[in-house]
């Protein structure tokens, strides 16, 4: 697991709601400011790259864990419990506005194992930066927010499992079929550049 | 054994935390151990995987939160904290004043407190209560969902705001539920959830049960949880209360079968 940042624990003595003088203790802000920048990118990512759209997204998420920070029975679980919430806000804002039918998720079967991939992040490392990004955003949601929460913020199977709501055995098949569909599209870069044969 | 075979194995334990996945046997993981150790395409396969890895962590686009952002997220908290601070200093205010406030506020409380006592409802009994939760589930079309979901964080979240009570709704592994809608039980805010059983609909209806009173002599033990059971028209009820909070279970199905998905939540 990664520990790439560590959540800074405030001394809590009020929660939100309680009428308490020593609200102006701002644990939670502290807390909040450590994962801001991980908030916002996972939020970028969801929502394909529109910076406004992760940007309104982020704060209606923080006002959202401000107000139901007293339910949150372990501090130290603030990542995951923060994409929690980012993750349930962007899922009910997605469907108000999409049409497009939620992925379907599939056993994590022999068959699907079967093809063997080579290595080839020697060549995806000569692709841009931006290449990289609309790969990523190409993603189906669902395998998209899987991936991210899985190589790039670290979490464990059973954290992601939390965040999203599925089943350990689906968290891992949206990862491995979310790489696969990630490879593709990846070459597909790397064709175009002509880094790689047709 | 094969490549897929092993592959599975490997891929379900390859990361922390996987506690939990349908684990194959000692002996066969070891299986799947040795294999992967003398295969190379399977070799091959996991270093693809494990690259793939590295080149997101390397090269995934972390962007900072723009500094106006975290200006207005911190503002926005703050216009919240304000607001509940001035609901303490309120508080503290009264605490301070001299006899006459108290006596000021002990005549608000009473006032209040009259009013109260005034408006305060009857304790609803179970009965009455399981009659009106059947009475609503016959009536009830799952087509009236207004959230469609069968994401339980989804579905919770949709309540968020809507209802004056806060409650859980636990995962539910077969794919059963279907979404829900806030009801109103006679002036009563409910939640109701809905679920699709091969068998049968499943009502759940979520309320404020700090006046309904669950008497004690009657109550099945299950799972920890205190149930009271009800039938009505050929139609099942069982409710309990958590921290609360009343739910109400409703369907055709026989008795025992409700009780049985009354302990998964």
């Amino acid at each position: 697991m990664g520990q790439r940042f560590k959540v800074i624990r405030g001394k809590r003595t009020a929660e939100p709601g309680q009428e308490n003088e020593s609200l102006e203790l701002p644990a939670f802000e502290e807390a909040l400011v450590a994962h801001l920048d991980h908030l916002f990118a996972f939020a970028l990512r969801l929502v394909s790259g529109q910076r406004a759209r992760a940007e309104d997204l982020v704060q209606e998420v923080c006002l959202r864990a401000f107000r139901r920070y007293a339910g949150l029975r372990d501090p130290e679980k603030i990542r995951t419990w923060l994409f929690q919430i980012l993750v349930n806000a962007h899922i009910n804002e997605y469907h108000r506005g999409s049409h497009e039918p939620p992925v379907v998720d599939v056993e994590l079967s022999e068959a699907l194992l079967d093809r063997a991939p080579t290595p080839e992040e020697d060549l995806f490392n000569h692709l841009l930066d931006d290449e990289v990004k609309q790969a990523l955003d190409a993603l189906p949601v669902e395998f998209r927010t899987v991936v991210w929460l899985s190589d790039v913020e670290e979490l464990s199977y059973k954290e992601i499992a939390e965040v999203t709501g599925c089943p350990l055995g689906s968290v891992a098949s949206r990862l491995y079929r979310g790489h696969s569909l990630l490879r593709e599209r990846l070459r597909e870069y790397a064709r175009r550049r002509g880094l790689m044969k047709e | 054994m094969q490549c897929g075979e092993a592959r599975k194995h490997l891929y379900l334990r390859h990361k922390p935390g996987s506690e939990g996945v349908a684990f194959p046997m000692a002996a066969e993981a070891a299986q799947a151990d040795a294999h992967v150790e003398n295969c190379p395409p399977c070799q091959q396969f996991f270093a693809a995987e494990e690259g793939l890895e590295d080149f997101l962590r390397e090269r995934a686009p972390l962007e900072k939160a723009p500094a106006s952002l975290r200006e207005r997220v911190l503002a926005s908290i703050a216009q919240e904290r304000e607001r509940l601070g001035n609901r303490s200093r309120w508080f503290v205010f009264l605490r301070r004043r001299s006899i006459t406030l108290s006596l000021v506020s002990l005549l608000i409380i009473g006032i209040a407190g009259g009013l109260w006592l005034n408006r305060r409802r009857a304790p609803v009994m179970p009965e009455q209560l399981t009659s009106v939760l059947i009475d609503d589930h016959v009536h009830s079309l799952p087509t009236g969902a207004e959230i469609a979901s069968s994401n339980h964080n989804v579905v919770q979240s949709w309540f968020d705001g809507k209802v004056d009570f806060s409650f859980h709704l636990p995962p539910t592994s077969d794919q059963s539920l279907i979404g829900g809608r806030l009801c109103d039980l006679r002036g009563r805010q409910a939640a109701l959830i809905f679920y699709q059983h091969p068998q049968s609909r499943v009502s759940l209806f979520v309320l404020d049960g700090s006046d309904v009173v669950l008497p004690e002599d009657r109550l099945i033990s299950l799972d920890g949880k205190s149930c009271f059971m009800g039938s009505r028209k050929g139609y099942n009820a069982v409710l309990w209360k958590d921290r609360g909070v009343l739910y109400g279970l409703v369907s055709d199905a026989r008795s025992a079968d409700l009780l049985q998905l009354a302990a998964q939540f």
